[in-house]
């Protein structure tokens, strides 16, 4: 009875190391295969986090990292990460952080935020106000646009809002321990249904107009998001 | 070490035992139909080999901007006997109802959602549904395997919701009206009870939330998603403890959240 039992216990575990074996080599399509070489490469991308202290060093040593990257910093916790590109398309760039949380942004600016928390799912002002509006406002001060936001975690869709968007002047920002002048636009954001009004800053380059750094929040439970370009997903000056 | 032979002798019969289940794994790969409809560019068809991540499916769509994700369905063939299942018991309890039902009113407005569910189809709905290319790519568990021929309707986003023991069946979407608020402004019929709804969201996620004067609770309802009044359970009562208030109402809900928007 006894052998039986050991003869049946042998045999799951034989099954199971059979089963394993199986299905990590011919189990797998190509597609399967494809999948999990990215898969291998995303866990590379995440390793970046440990050598953070080199891309912050100096601007070279951004310059030769691997992949564009972003630093982005919540005033949640004090959390700080790097952000790798996980996708660049025409609509925008994605960046992911190591735990699957991130954005994405266009022309600089938050068009999606993820977390397990809150997921922004779609922050859309009209196509022209990103596209152009950092050269009217430079040119006359001012530009406001309406945007819709739309928020999967509270299931809410449509939400509307203001943005104005100004030019406050140049301002010395330091970047890798060198003080560095930029062009300074804050904008207003208010989302009159959840009575959200704050205030983003963006620091661009006077030269190339490319946003280099920004703070960005668009919902009241979303952290305060602090994002500098290390490596950019574009051939584009250093300033 | 020493090795007994004995000790080989019943590795190699479980080895061997275990043969049957290598064979089916080791099945050549088989090809599965991908169809996008709604807001894509085109309705598409694609033959990808199986099995395949869902995120690599989907990058296949030629997507519009007009696709509502969160109301977005994946359609298989395998769920449907489940469903046809559920469906066939939901209108076995709703006819039990219609007999214990003491007023005509009643008894009407039962008929009436016998006739609705019975109308709605056997869709073979994935939920809940996440489709949202960030999380699936992003998220492992939401990365599921494509295994079989597979729909993936991705619908307009509506621009209603509706209802169901409420005077109206349908009512406008607006982003800053609350489940409380949409129960304010749309009447309860008789028997029904106050207090508290359920709402299965766009996506077929299902959730229950106390509305009224009496709570606090800020809870929403996407577009295209159901705010459903509960029976009273004196209803429930006069059915002889045949069908419970709450496993009617879990049938129900999870049938709702089984149909896909339609275009």
């Amino acid at each position: 009875m006894k052998y039986h039992q050991n003869l049946l216990l042998y045999g799951v575990l034989a099954g199971l190391v059979a089963c394993t074996a199986l299905l990590s080599g011919c189990g797998l399509t190509s597609a399967a295969k494809d999948e999990s070489l990215s898969l291998s490469a995303v866990f590379k991308l995440r390793s970046l986090a440990k050598v953070e202290h080199v891309a912050l060093s100096s601007q070279a040593a951004a310059q030769s990292l691997q992949y564009a990257t972003l630093k982005a910093e919540l005033d949640v916790g004090e959390v700080r990460a790097l952000l790798v590109l996980a996708k660049n398309a025409a609509s925008g760039q994605q960046w992911v952080g190591a735990d699957g949380s991130g954005f994405t942004t266009w022309q600089g600016r938050i068009t999606r935020y993820y977390t397990p928390a809150l997921d922004l799912s779609r922050i859309e002002i009209s196509p022209l106000y990103p596209q152009y509006g950092f050269a009217a406002a430079f040119q006359y001060g001012r530009i406001s646009a309406p945007f819709e936001l739309d928020n999967d975690t509270e299931q809410r869709f449509q939400v509307l809002g203001k943005a104005t968007l100004y030019y406050d002047g140049k301002q010395p920002r330091m970047y890798w321990g060198k003080p560095t002048e930029m062009l300074q636009f804050s904008e207003r954001i208010e989302v009159p249904s959840t009575g959200f009004t704050h205030v983003n800053y963006y620091w661009l380059d006077p030269q190339t107009f490319f946003v280099w750094e920004s703070q960005q929040k668009w919902w009241p439970q979303m952290p305060l998001i602090s994002i500098q370009v290390l490596k950019p997903w574009e051939a584009v000056r250093y300033p | 070490m020493r090795v007994s032979s004995r000790f080989i002798g019943r590795w190699i019969v479980s080895l061997l035992l275990s043969l049957p289940f290598s064979v089916g794994v080791c099945a050549p790969p088989q090809t599965v139909q991908i169809v996008f409809k709604g807001c894509v560019n085109e309705p598409s068809t694609y033959a990808v080999q199986s099995p395949v991540r869902l995120s690599a499916v989907l990058e296949l769509a030629a997507v519009q901007d007009c696709a509502y994700w969160h109301g977005a369905s994946w359609l298989k063939a395998g769920n449907q006997p489940e469903q046809l299942k559920l469906k066939t018991a939901l209108l076995e309890e709703v006819n039990l109802l219609i007999e214990a039902a003491e007023s005509e009113t009643l008894q009407r407005h039962l008929r009436i959602l016998h006739d609705q569910i019975e109308a709605m189809p056997v869709t073979g709905r994935t939920v809940p549904s996440d489709l949202d290319m960030f999380r699936v790519e992003t998220r492992p568990l939401k990365n599921r395997l494509v295994v079989e021929d597979s729909v993936f309707w991705l619908p307009k986003r509506p621009t209603q919701l509706y209802f169901l023991g409420f005077e109206q069946g349908a009512m406008d979407y607006f982003s800053t009206q609350t489940v409380s608020d949409y129960w304010e402004k749309n009447a309860l019929k008789p028997d029904y009870e106050k207090g508290w709804v359920y709402v299965v969201q766009a996506n077929g996620k299902i959730e229950k939330h106390k509305v009224g004067y009496w709570t606090h609770e800020q809870a929403y309802v996407a577009p295209g998603g159901w705010i459903v009044a509960p029976l009273k359970e004196s209803l429930f009562d006069a059915t002889d403890d045949r069908i419970s208030r709450d496993g009617f109402y879990r049938q129900l809900t999870q049938w709702l959240a089984t149909q896909v928007i339609q275009p």
